[in-house]
């Protein structure tokens, strides 16, 4: 094999399908990128056998074709700091050699026959959305998302199509966070799957803001997540997602509407005097203001007043202020509106279109 | 430097740990008397405080109550029958526990070393406050003082050289007393007791001992170590010789006790079989469940203890996400212990669960989305129910069917 191309490039081929690699691991065989060349593209991928990333290079110009398994680390360390910025990369029986000019390094190469197979999704059922979108969506449901072990089936982004609109959900059992988005084209039917949070995490850092159409292919045991150049394939969560509808109440007795970020600045103020291992903020309204209070029996009691639109009856209600802080930082509305029934009961919190956030409420027991 | 005037300085005084000066404190009647105190037309009548439902316990009755038979553990129903007059309202835990705080505030400003038994009770080792604060009988007055002028409320205190024998004392001369027995006076002090203020002896033990002919702590004191060895087997032969003279090793632990309550065994033939451990270990789970219920608090870690042969001891412990009293709760938790802790088929010697970091009140808590598992109203009402029957026939008298039957007779140490 032997291929020419340009160092930025190369370097950020190389970051994008290193993410993938473990960053510990009983099989040193993961902790390689595989570069295949062929045509007038280079492919680079990796996997931690959950997780494989495959990263393509059109800009190059391949002059041998060929595959080879290169140790990660080495690699992207030496191309990072070389200088030049046209590089060559070229195999010999078993080591790989790269050179610009001057400089130049000769690395050994793994044993390609114990690398895995890179999966793929050709079958099953997907939908097609800008990447802005699928960022966003990931952005308003993934922080919800469990991350105790074990909440296993909760460790992810629920993803589900229902005629001409997709729905991601995640939760960790305590609050819950739905979105939903147009979809251009009618999906391929597939029944709902659950998406690790590590590969909607991965799409994010590798979509890094940029707008280009995504493809979202779905089989029984695998999801993959196709931008123009990457390819995110994942396996998919097992186990049974919490029937969640159920719990996401209609329409609250009690509803309060507030400035957003006055809500969220007032919440981070009265938490600092909160229980550390059980933060709790206390909500108190009245027609025209909600008071926030939250105390700890060793450091002592916070208060906070602002104003706020309150109709109802029961007119309080206690939340973890970090669950509510999390939907307030992906809150692009200006007034908040929250409904609720009891002080028992969930709390909905109508963040952005199409988005709501149930949060449990903290009640004495 | 001569040797003889040191041999002579040992003989004079035998080298020997010095005698330590134990208090066992324990408030009366304590939640019926904070009702009275806070109830002043409540004062001088019988008040009964417990679970007022069908099937509720008495916690604790006022002394107005106890010459009609009312006790502690007893179904309210049947407590009702018998004193008709009385006041019966819910407890308030909330209440006790900031009195309690109160009381054990002055506890500790007299020494590091106390060990809080429930909300209402505590050994104290003032050993080394005596120099600061007088001798124990001192101390035992000066806290007996304090706590009549912060809370209104009257402790009983006993004083002695060992927890066991400080332990007695107090019971003595319930309520408002205190009993001082000098070092050197135990096996007197013991002796015209009945063999039942022996630690350790339950129902069953009460009535072998009986049936040997021995009823008061003076019978067991003329018998000689052998004779007990023979007759009630080894580890608890020894036990009550020394019991019953006063000897009792364990120190005052702070801490150890103050957040956790906790049952073991030690099996006599170490014990291999996967199905018996479990029947064991929900037995010791329903104990501590019990004992949780009847103090009003919740355990918020439960801790299992693991000794396999010869002494090879482990312990392993879960924190819940929720505080519980309740024994099935406990149960499933320290099963998963027991399995991660040890491999199917090996044998074990001691078994033993602990609820800690207890709470006491309502305590604030994250409600879930998804709650499933048991309804909580339903397991309250269920324990109550099965406390009261136990109250009543005996605490083999019910249980999980899957379990062996409770023992009558407490376990004993690590209690």
């Amino acid at each position: 094999m032997k291929v020419l191309c340009g160092r930025d490039q190369l370097r950020e081929a190389l970051t994008i399908a290193a993410s993938a690699i473990p960053s510990r691991t009983t099989k040193p065989v993961l902790e390689a990128v595989l570069l295949e060349a062929h045509g007038n593209e280079i492919t680079i991928s990796a996997t931690d056998l959950e997780i494989a990333i495959r990263y393509q290079l059109t800009e190059v110009q391949v002059e041998r074709e060929g595959a080879c398994l290169i140790p990660a680390k080495e690699a992207t360390e030496f191309i990072r700091d070389l200088e030049d910025e046209a590089i060559t990369l070229e195999t010999t029986k078993s080591s790989v050699r790269i050179h610009g000019k001057e400089d130049s390094c000769e690395i050994s190469l793994a044993d390609a026959s114990e690398f895995p197979e890179m999966p793929i999704v050709t079958e099953g059922g997907g939908f097609e959305l800008p990447s802005t979108v699928l960022e966003t969506l990931i952005e308003r449901t993934a922080f919800a998302a469990a991350r105790e072990s074990g909440r296993f089936a909760m460790n992810g982004v629920r993803f589900e199509v229902l005629q001409d609109r997709v729905r991601l959900i995640a939760t960790d059992g305590r609050r819950l966070s739905l979105v939903e988005a147009p979809l251009a084209a009618t999906g391929a039917e597939f029944s709902p799957v659950t998406v690790p949070s590590k590969a909607v995490q991965q799409f994010v850092r590798l979509n890094n803001g940029q707008n280009v159409p995504v493809e979202i292919r779905v089989s029984s045991e695998r999801v993959s997540i196709k931008t123009a150049r990457a390819t995110i394939v994942s396996r998919l969560l097992e186990g049974d997602f919490p029937k969640y509808q159920a719990v996401i109440p209609r329409e609250g007795k009690n509803y309060a509407e507030c400035d957003a970020k006055q809500f969220a600045q007032k919440l981070r103020l009265v938490s600092h005097l909160s229980a550390p291992e059980q933060p709790i903020v206390r909500l108190k309204f009245t027609g025209s203001s909600l008071a926030l209070t939250a105390s700890s029996p060793q450091r002592g009691e916070a208060r906070a007043e602002m104003p706020a639109v309150f109709k109802g009856v029961n007119d309080h209600i206690a939340f973890n202020p970090e669950f509510v802080l999390d939907g307030l930082k992906i809150c692009r509305r200006e007034t908040v509106r929250i409904e609720f029934s009891d002080h028992a009961s969930p709390g909905k919190f109508h963040l952005n279109e199409n988005h709501e956030y149930v949060v449990m409420p903290v009640v004495n027991e | 430097m001569p040797f003889g005037r040191e041999g002579a300085e040992n003989r004079r005084r035998p080298r020997m740990a010095p005698k330590r000066t134990i208090l066992h404190c324990d408030m009366d009647a304590f939640y019926a008397a904070i009702e009275q105190r806070d109830h002043p037309q409540w004062r001088g009548k019988p008040v009964v405080v417990g679970g007022l439902g069908r099937r509720g316990v008495v916690s604790t009755c006022s002394y107005e109550a106890r010459p009609f038979g009312v006790r502690s553990a007893m179904p309210i129903g049947q407590a009702r029958a018998l004193c008709p007059q009385a006041i019966y309202v819910e407890p308030r835990m909330g209440a006790y526990a900031a009195v309690s705080k109160e009381v054990f505030e002055i506890f500790e400003s007299f020494t590091p070393l106390v060990e809080p038994l429930s909300l209402d009770e505590a050994f104290l080792d003032v050993s080394a406050s005596r120099d600061l604060f007088g001798p124990g009988d001192h101390i035992a007055r000066t806290i007996r003082a304090k706590v009549q002028e912060t809370t209104k409320l009257t402790v009983s205190v006993g004083v002695a050289a060992t927890k066991y024998v400080a332990k007695v004392a107090s019971d003595l001369q319930k309520p408002n007393g205190l009993t001082i027995v000098p070092p050197g006076t135990e096996a007197e002090f013991l002796a015209k007791l009945p063999v039942s203020r022996l630690w350790g002896a339950g129902k069953v033990t009460q009535q072998k001992l009986e049936s040997m002919g021995w009823r008061t702590i003076g019978d067991i004191q003329r018998c000689s170590r052998d004779e007990l060895v023979g007759r009630l087997g080894e580890a608890a032969g020894e036990h009550f010789y020394e019991l019953a003279r006063g000897v009792d090793p364990r120190s005052v632990e702070p801490d150890r006790e103050a957040k956790s309550i906790g049952k073991e065994t030690t099996f006599d033939v170490d014990v291999r079989d996967d199905e018996e451990l479990r029947g064991v270990l929900l037995v010791l789970s329903q104990q501590v469940g019990a004992r949780l219920r009847r103090e009003g608090v919740r355990a918020g870690t439960v801790r299992l203890k693991l000794r396999f042969p010869p002494f090879e001891t482990h312990t392993r412990q879960q924190a819940l996400e929720r505080a519980t009293d309740d024994d099935l709760e406990l149960f499933r938790v320290a099963r998963t212990l027991l399995d991660q802790g040890r491999r199917s088929g090996r044998a074990v010697r001691l078994l033993g669960v602990t609820g800690a970091d207890l709470v006491a009140g309502p305590q604030p808590i994250q409600r879930g989305l998804f709650d499933e598992g048991p309804d909580r109203a339903r397991t309250e009402r269920l324990h109550a129910a099965v406390d009261a029957i136990r109250g009543r026939f005996g605490k083999g008298s019910i249980g999980y069917g899957v379990a062996p039957p409770i023992p009558e007779s407490d376990p004993k140490p690590g209690e």
